[in-house]
């Protein structure tokens, strides 16, 4: 606890420096869970757990990778595409797949994809507060092949699929501080898994109506820019675990 | 109209629905493992089959597509109500098959070959058990053969359905044979293979002989955990004997699977009931390997000078009542052993067979239990 008051004591002093001359109108807000792309030919270099590059490729699509998990042999993509734009309203497809190619977690063996994508729409209420909201969708079929006492290579397919509506925000405190919140309510979870043993099938979210907070992702960060630099800092709350969130980011 | 054309030229197209079954006995081509252990593929006349499309005769009832209730309680799991112990009871299936040019009706898929197998398989055995062993129709009662079932449970509020593979099973109380799905791992499907759908029948023989059909009377209140466990490995090791005496192969379920577990069933065993007291890990079946002690024992006085397989399999069943009622009166005893049984089925011979059968049973069951037992044996 002590650490985390030496870090954000740290982090005021470094936020509030004189310095600091920076304004999130020429650059909002940008992440996966809402519709703003990068420029054309603008970079971002993401220090978070994944850490990922960005790049605009034009004014309607940008392409990513997440470096570090393309070094754990974790072949990946990023892609997020400006589909349309109707008066205050921005609507794009995002999405992040992950490939893998025979990685041995936990002891076994792993070949397969799994990917999440959405169609979000961001909503400008006014200059200070944008909303997102979308459909969003994440789909894993993975393969997995293990030695097993007696039986030789005993092969297991898990397929599972999530469907979620995204509510959100992107809220400017100042021109250098923003708000990220948002919350992820899964509507329909399938599980499949099929095996030398036997097959399962389970419904994962059968009562629509019986959400609680086991059930959401609830994700809250606040960003401090100064102008190509970002730092931000949040929580992430899934499955009664909460985790910290810290990523330092540059756009070029 | 023109939905009525396309309908009829479909129809055209695939004869819209079974090809004409020959009229007079049903001859088929099933697979089974024979003997020797061979896989052939063979022309068969059914003897019971009356309805090959939906797989129903006289023994028998293939049933598709039902879902046994993981969560009812253990009173609902033996209480033989089939509305307690599925969520769906299944339905009837439906083979596909063509009729050929030799009036034998052939298979179009898997499933449907595998259903014609089963039930030939549980056909020949049924009339093994009714020719050799005096068992009538009405005795053994016409039963269901669940075809690939499921089981559902829940899981918080999720309802998990799950479908088993890699195995064959009786169903205590209801008096019903399950053949789950096949798996890659299996040789010969378990549902095809006679050794395996006879050691099944086993249960149901033993079933019908020693517990009068009652599941409740096998995991009778009062029994000690001890008794619980000795006729669990009693009925397994009957039921492998009296998958012999169909089969007389000792190795023929392995073709399904060849794994140690199975391997460890193969008669006669390496151990005596003594020495996997003393090592239980030189048998990795649990209860199964005391089971196997019994099948070895049955199988050598079976195979003994002046003795037969049918005299054995004739005093095992007529031990079974008797030894119902020494279960009955012993089975909150902590000392409940194979002994009861054993001195059941030596009473049903005599001279000479008693002795033989009583020397060989000490032989395998030199355990200090066993031994005190069978002191009275000879």
């Amino acid at each position: 606890m002590q650490r985390f008051y030496h870090v954000f004591w740290l982090f005021i002093a470094v936020a509030y420096a004189p310095w600091v001359k920076a304004d999130f109108s020429e650059q909002p807000l940008h992440h996966f869970f809402n519709s703003r792309l990068l420029k054309a030919n603008e970079a971002k270099l993401n220090l978070n757990y994944i850490g990922s590059v960005e790049y605009g490729l034009s004014e309607n699509l940008e392409v990513g990778t997440s470096v570090l998990l393309s070094i754990g042999s974790i072949p990946n993509f990023l892609l997020k595409h400006r589909m349309f734009i109707l008066g205050p309203t921005e609507t794009s497809f995002t999405s992040f797949t992950l490939i893998f190619p025979g990685q041995y977690i936990g002891g076994k063996r792993f070949t397969g994809s799994a990917s999440a994508q959405g169609v979000v729409t961001s909503y400008d209420v006014n200059s200070e507060l944008s909303l997102n909201v979308g459909p969003m969708h994440a789909y894993s079929l993975l393969n997995t092949k293990n030695q097993s006492a007696g039986f030789g290579d005993v092969r297991t397919q898990v397929e599972l699929e999530v469907y979620a509506a995204l509510v959100g925000l992107d809220y400017y405190l100042s021109s250098n501080w923003g708000v990220t919140a948002f919350v992820l309510i899964p509507f329909y979870a399938n599980l499949n898994e099929i095996g030398d043993f036997g097959d399962a099938n389970a419904s994962l979210f059968p009562n629509l109506t019986s959400y609680e907070q086991d059930n959401l992702v609830l994700f809250v960060s606040m960003t401090r820019t100064w102008e190509q630099f970002n730092f931000e800092f949040g929580v992430v709350n899934f499955a009664k675990t909460t985790f910290p969130y810290l990523a330092a980011y540059w756009r070029i | 109209m023109p939905h009525f054309l396309s309908l009829s030229l479909v129809c055209l197209l695939s004869s819209c629905g079974a090809s004409t079954i020959p009229a007079g006995p049903i001859r088929a081509r099933v697979v089974t493992a024979d003997a020797q252990g061979f896989y052939p593929n063979k022309v068969v006349e059914f003897k019971y089959l009356q309805d090959v499309r939906h797989v129903d005769g006289v023994i028998a009832v293939m049933r598709g597509q039902s879902v046994l209730n993981l969560d009812a309680p253990d009173s609902d799991q033996i209480s033989g109500d089939p509305n307690k112990i599925f969520v769906k009871n299944g339905s009837q299936v439906h083979t596909d098959t063509f009729v050929d040019q030799h009036n034998v009706i052939n298979a179009k898929n898997f499933d449907s070959l595998a259903m014609l197998s089963t039930y030939y398989a549980f056909e020949q055995i049924v009339d093994f058990w009714i020719t050799n062993y005096d068992f009538t129709l009405q005795e053994i009662g016409k039963f269901n053969i669940y075809y690939d079932p499921q089981v559902q449970t829940k899981v918080d509020s999720a309802t998990a359905t799950i479908t088993q593979r890699l195995n064959a099973s009786y169903f205590p109380g209801l008096g019903d044979l399950f053949v789950w799905k096949t798996s890659r791992l299996e040789d010969i499907p378990f549902k095809m293979n006679p050794a395996v759908l006879g050691h099944e029948f086993g249960h149901k023989i033993f079933d019908i002989r020693f517990a009068h059909k009652s599941a409740n009377f096998v995991y009778g209140q009062g029994a000690s955990v001890n008794s619980l466990i000795q006729l669990k490995g009693i009925n397994e090791g009957l039921a492998d004997f009296m998958s012999w005496l169909f089969i007389q192969n000792v190795t023929l379920f392995t073709r399904s699977l060849d794994v140690e577990a199975f391997q460890d069933r193969i008669v006669p065993v390496a151990w005596t009931s003594a020495s996997l007291l003393k090592d239980p890990s030189i048998c990795v079946g649990s209860f199964y390997c005391k089971g196997s002690v019994l099948n070895s024992a049955l199988h050598e006085l079976s195979l003994a000078q002046n003795m037969s397989p049918l005299k054995v399999g004739t005093a095992m069943l007529q031990a079974l009542p008797k030894f119902a009622s020494d279960w009955q009166r012993y089975l909150s005893s902590d000392n409940f052993d194979y002994f009861y049984l054993l001195n059941r089925i030596a009473n049903e011979l005599a001279g000479n067979e008693k002795t033989l059968a009583c020397t060989i049973f000490k032989k395998w069951f030199d355990d200090s239990i066993n031994q005190a037992g069978l002191a009275k044996c000879l």
